[in-house]
């Protein structure tokens, strides 16, 4: 289980988080809304402890991230698999060491089974034969999924997605949401979306939380947000508007 | 001088010894990231070695032939092999081998890994439980202090064959007359003192190329900064311990 508890984050003066608290209940996909900019990115560097809240706490499994040393954060993370925004893979690395990295810098492994674990997670994203090709030959959908790929090779039991479907056409982000929903079924794996794409939130998500001015304005099913009478989550889910 | 100003420098220097404090703390840790620094010795070193060794020939051979043409009618013809072999020990094969590489390597240090900081792969890497100061800074820095002593060492040797090419083609010198030179007032600490140099610059090209890299921010135009910043302050940092060494040491 993932909790935070009335996190505050600014940089420089920019108040970021306001007191932001939010539960993700095991075995369930999160989905967290706002507007670019409103520190989604930023609060998702919070769970894996790549930022330090200025206040409040953030607890993955009963363990308080901020204050874990650095061997135990490090620990830590290999129980959550991140997608980032950019998919950020190693571009000096091929596809298939992209994806054994996190297993070999981290457990003593051979060479076949680390081979045979990247084969598998590659094939769960329904990408066979890639392994040898570099970063730059890639599709941006590609890249999404060894990335998601590279998250899952050490069989995390939570996996961070920020944005997964923003900057891919309509069609390759129908296919990464069905990619998010099979992991879900097939994996049972505990699940975060970052997203402003809707579309993308009521199809994989089993809660929705809005996040707005630094806190979480709002947080149900699906069914309840699209029910809720908040104005601002109203505008946010039909779309344009100020808010 | 106002306040900001000293207060920015000492915050500058800070961060440096700060930053090259966590690649000490990973040293321990050499043994497991062998392949790493095997591979950026490779990058750093044998892809320097071209034009080590192309501006290394001339810079023999101009040096043989200024040393022939200035004193050559009063000083025996052994002293030439002396003067060029000095020449680069002392100062030549380190200095330049340090200025060509921090032209070439501290500013593809910095951009690489500017660029990784820019797009969220340094992120990544610590997202994977794999520590970007062991798995990037610290090889890179290794690397730095082993390729720059041996470029050096074989800028020496290359110049030293140049200055020799021009002492026998153009001014008559036997082949054997120019080497014996080598043993002509010959002082270890000339060799040594030379070698610490390029021990030195090394730290100074991998450090500054890896620290501009680790502090990049924005985009594309972030990571330019960070390249320029990386050869201009490795460039100066070798000009100022070519001179405290020859201070030291001489
Ligand atoms: N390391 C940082 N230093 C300074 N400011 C930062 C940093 N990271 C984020 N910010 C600021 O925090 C705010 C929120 O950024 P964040 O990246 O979390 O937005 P986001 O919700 O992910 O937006 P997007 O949908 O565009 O990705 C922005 O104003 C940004 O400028
Ligand atoms: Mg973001």
């Amino acid at each position: 289980m993932i909790e935070i508890e009335n996190l505050y984050k600014s940089f420089n003066g920019n108040d970021v988080l306001k007191g932001l608290s939010l539960k993700v209940k095991e075995g369930e996909t999160t989905a967290v809304i706002g507007r670019s900019g409103c520190g989604k990115s930023v609060l998702l560097k919070h769970i894996i402890g790549l930022l330090r809240p200025d206040k409040g706490d953030v607890w993955v499994d009963g363990q308080n991230v901020k204050k874990l040393k650095r061997n135990e954060l490090y620990k830590l993370r290999l129980k959550m698999g991140v997608v980032f925004q950019s998919s950020a893979l190693l571009d000096s690395l091929s596809v298939g060491e992209n994806v054994a990295l996190g297993l070999t810098e981290n457990i003593r492994i051979s060479r076949a089974r680390v081979r045979e674990i990247v084969l598998e997670k590659l094939s769960l994203v329904e990408l066979e034969g890639v392994e040898h090709k570099r970063i730059s030959e890639l599709s941006g959908g590609m890249k999404k999924r060894v990335a998601v790929a590279r998250a899952l090779a050490v069989n995390p039991s939570y996996i961070l997605y920020d944005e997964p479907t923003t900057a891919l056409d309509p069609i390759t982000a129908r296919t990464i949401n069905e990619l998010m929903l099979s992991l879900k079924k097939k994996i049972r794996i505990t699940g975060i979306v970052v997203t402003h794409d809707m579309e993308s939130a009521f199809y994989v998500a089993d809660r929705i939380a809005m996040l707005h001015d630094g806190k979480i304005i709002f947080d149900g099913t699906p069914m309840e947000v699209q029910t809720t009478s908040d104005p601002i989550v109203q505008r946010f889910v039909k779309g344009g508007g100020k808010y | 001088m106002n306040k900001g100003f000293i207060e920015s420098v000492f915050g500058y220097i800070g961060g440096v010894c700060l930053f090259l404090w966590t690649i000490i703390t990973k040293l321990y840790q050499v043994p497991r990231s062998f392949k790493l620094i095997v591979n950026q010795i490779v990058s750093m070193g044998i892809g320097s070695l071209p034009i080590v060794v192309v501006v290394s020939l001339f810079m023999g051979m101009v040096t043989a032939y200024q040393a022939a043409l200035q004193v050559g009618g009063y000083m025996p013809e052994s002293y030439l092999g002396m003067a060029v072999a000095k020449a680069l020990m002392i100062e030549l094969g380190p200095l330049l081998t340090g200025l060509i590489v921090a032209g070439r390597v501290s500013s593809s240090l910095a951009a690489e890994i500017g660029t990784m900081k820019v797009t969220e792969q340094i992120d990544a890497l610590e997202s994977l439980a794999v520590d970007p100061i062991r798995y990037l800074a610290m090889p890179r820095f290794v690397s730095g202090l082993i390729s720059l002593p041996i470029l050096t060492v074989i800028s020496e040797l290359v110049g030293f064959f140049g200055g020799g090419l021009c002492a026998v083609l153009l001014f008559d010198i036997r082949p054997i007359v120019y080497i014996e030179g080598l043993r002509v007032n010959y002082f270890p600490h000339e060799l040594w003192g030379g070698l610490l140099k390029a021990l030195c610059f090394g730290f100074v090209i991998a450090l500054m190329g890896t620290y501009y890299g680790f502090t990049t921010k924005g985009g594309a135009e972030g990571v330019g900064k960070a390249a320029t910043k990386a050869v201009v302050s490795a460039s100066i940092l070798i000009l100022f311990f070519d001179f405290l060494i020859a201070w030291i040491v001489f």
